[in-house]
């Protein structure tokens, strides 16, 4: 048996993936094909073929968004900066907690004595605690890069269509906002705590031997991290397609 | 029912010829999206369709231009709706496209005037 409002439903339900299409046009598309169905099934179609025919002459779920996305530009950027404002939320934690967690590697190596055996990097002393710490960046956030890739490649979660929905005031929407918020200054907090406490406990030279190795460390990161992203941004701006002309699908029988 | 005569006109002309199609449609008086669909299929004699959902996407477009403007309102079976209504722009710009139109129609006429078609 075939369900008309479920299919409906889920035809409606793909178009609301894209972030071109606002609550307003789906609805009037919804009518749109409620119309379309009546009048067909009045000629006397089916549900079904009355279903099939109406979605078709609407146009396919690919072309309708495309079509939607040239008009509709501000859902399409105030999706994009809702993207843009997630990478950078999530760009401050990652930097944080690597920071730190590289940091603690260079400090367990110098006060461990293994990390002053010294070499020489563009004319500067550098010794392997600087290396450590650096490997440790680089290790850690390559291990987020993948995780966060998987995830959203995937899309496990649903994330990106569950991006979309947020605003529903939903008591976990809330909570997770608070957790956003109170994340950035615990972790800043956190940080300096382990300065605080590494200056009580440790040694003058070993917490400044440590901090030169990791501000070498980050100085290494920072070269290949800028590499990375702007060989990344020069490799996706040219393979972004270039907009076609508006134009009307038409068919004749 | 397939009618060669029509097959194949260029998707340029099409594009070209629905903002004055709709502002003449909206011109008789105020419509909603289907409404216009069904009268462009009745206009052409069911030989031209467009894609419905590329219908909305130029309404917008007109309405941002300020040609058209727009109300939600409930139908008479209880069905929300979003109805059109041409604006004073919308209508000088129907009647400047209005003789764009025939002034094309008019060349083609004279240039087409004794010649001998082929169908």
């Amino acid at each position: 048996m075939f369900d008309l409002g479920g299919s409906t439903a889920a035809w409606l339900g793909d178009l609301r993936q894209s972030e071109a299409l606002e609550d307003e046009d789906l609805e009037e598309l919804e009518t749109h094909l409620k119309d379309e169905i009546e009048q067909l099934m009045d000629k006397g179609l089916s549900e079904k073929e009355a279903f099939w025919v109406a979605t078709s002459r609407a146009g396919t779920r690919e072309e309708l968004p495309r079509e939607y996305a040239k008009v509709n530009s501000r859902p399409v950027w105030r999706h994009r900066f809702l993207w843009m404002a997630c990478g950078v939320l999530v760009y401050l934690f990652l930097s944080t907690v690597i920071g730190l967690l590289s940091e603690g590697a260079a400090v367990a190596m110098v006060s461990s004595g293994i990390g002053s055996d010294t070499f020489l990097l563009l004319g500067a002393g550098m010794d392997s605690a600087a290396l450590v710490s650096f490997s440790v960046q680089v290790l850690l956030t390559c291990a987020a890069l993948a995780c966060l890739y998987l995830a959203l490649a995937r899309d496990s979660l649903g994330f990106s269509s569950r991006l979309g929905k947020a605003r529903r005031s939903r008591p976990r929407t809330m909570i997770l906002y608070l957790a956003a918020v109170a994340l950035m200054p615990l972790l800043v907090m956190s940080q300096l705590v382990v300065h605080i406490v590494m200056s009580r406990w440790l040694a003058e030279e070993t917490v400044q031997t440590a901090s030169v190795a990791a501000s070498w460390g980050e100085f290494i990161f920072s070269i290949l991290l800028a590499v990375f992203l702007v060989s990344m941004v020069f490799v996706l701006s040219r393979s972004i397609k270039p907009n076609k002309k508006m134009r009307l699908k038409v068919s004749f029988r | 029912m397939t009618d060669d005569k029509y097959a194949g006109i260029s998707k340029d002309l099409v594009a070209a010829s629905a903002t004055p199609l709709i502002l003449s449609i909206l011109g008789q008086g105020e419509a909603y999206g289907y409404l216009i669909i069904r009268r462009v299929r009745e206009l052409s004699g069911g030989q031209m369709e467009w894609a419905d959902g590329m219908l909305y996407p130029v309404l917008h477009r007109l309405e941002d231009r300020g040609l058209i403007e727009s109300t939600w309102r409930e139908s008479e079976e209880g069905r929300r709706r979003k109805y059109y209504r041409l604006k004073d722009a919308g209508r000088r710009e129907l009647n400047v496209q209005r003789n764009h139109w025939l002034l094309i129609n008019e060349m083609l006429q004279k240039s087409w005037e004794g010649q001998i078609c082929s169908t």
